[in-house]
């Protein structure tokens, strides 16, 4: 598989994405995202994985689709367009997927905020070994996954507590 | 950056699309969009963790296709809910329907 290509259906994948959840018309949304589905399935087929890509499209540009299609047919009209405007209620959502950013830009970085310190404590322990095997590649970022999982469990605790504490732009 | 490292970059970008979108939005639509696509960046990040020198491995393929059928099967879920809520509140906004709930 080559460079180029990953780059191109990744760009492709992630650009359409980004654009179906930015537009305010769901039907839109729901297109974008059936195309950026059939993105993915090619990525994973363009990769050897032809059952996973095969399955993804099935699902997702399928069914998944046809059952969003259904659900904006029962709603009706309000979910055709709605106002949405980004505004100090979005505010704190912002900043908590900036926060979730940070550790996945720093974990895919391989960045080390200690140098050595934990390299010694695992040596201390014996796993100096790295493991062999399809997920070896996790053994190297083993410094920054509870770091990882930490951000992000914060950031979902916020997000949960902003999304059922606030009144909402309705009584405004 | 290799090829890995990239897809892995792509699926941070996906997972963040997906947050965002429910951070940010208020239709609860829109919202099982966003957690599609952080679906999405979750699969491809699994399946960029079993690459090795470029090519695929049966067990990141088969996290994949697990990770698919339960992402497709809580998203069915959470859509019934939305139209139970809609039919009891009669509105998609979340804000909304916890006003309407008190």
């Amino acid at each position: 598989m080559s460079y180029e290509i990953t780059l191109v259906l990744g760009i492709m994948l992630v650009g359409v994405t980004f654009v179906a959840l930015l537009v305010r018309k769901l039907v839109w949304s729901l297109i974008l995202l059936f195309y950026s589905s059939i993105v993915f399935g090619a990525l994973l087929i363009a990769y050897g994985a032809a059952f996973a890509g095969l399955f993804h499209i099935i699902t997702f540009a399928g069914a998944v689709s046809v059952l969003f299609m259904v659900i904006l047919m029962i709603v009706g009209a309000e979910a055709w367009e709605y106002p949405d405007k980004l505004g100090k209620d979005n505010l704190v959502g912002m900043i908590l997927a900036i926060l979730a950013a940070i550790p996945l830009v720093l974990l895919v970085s391989n960045f080390e905020p200690f140098p050595g310190r934990i390299t010694e404590q695992v040596q201390l322990s014996g796993l100096t070994a790295q493991p062999d095997g399809a997920l070896g590649f996790l053994w190297l970022l083993r410094s920054w996954d509870l770091l990882l999982v930490v951000i992000l469990v914060a950031a979902a605790m916020l997000g949960v507590m902003n999304l059922f504490s606030r009144e909402g732009g309705v009584e405004k | 950056m290799n090829e890995q490292q990239l897809l892995q970059v792509f699926a941070a970008l996906l997972f963040l699309s997906g947050f965002g979108a429910i951070a940010t939005t208020k239709n609860l639509v829109k919202m099982i969009m966003g957690f599609q696509v952080m679906i999405w960046g979750a699969n491809l990040a699994l399946f960029a963790g079993g690459l090795v020198n470029g090519q695929v491995t049966f067990f990141s393929t088969s996290l994949v296709v697990i990770s698919i059928s339960i992402g497709a099967s809580v998203e069915a879920l959470a859509l019934s809910l939305v139209i139970l809520a809609y039919r009891r509140y009669g509105t998609l906004n979340p804000w909304e329907i916890r006003r309407l709930a008190h």
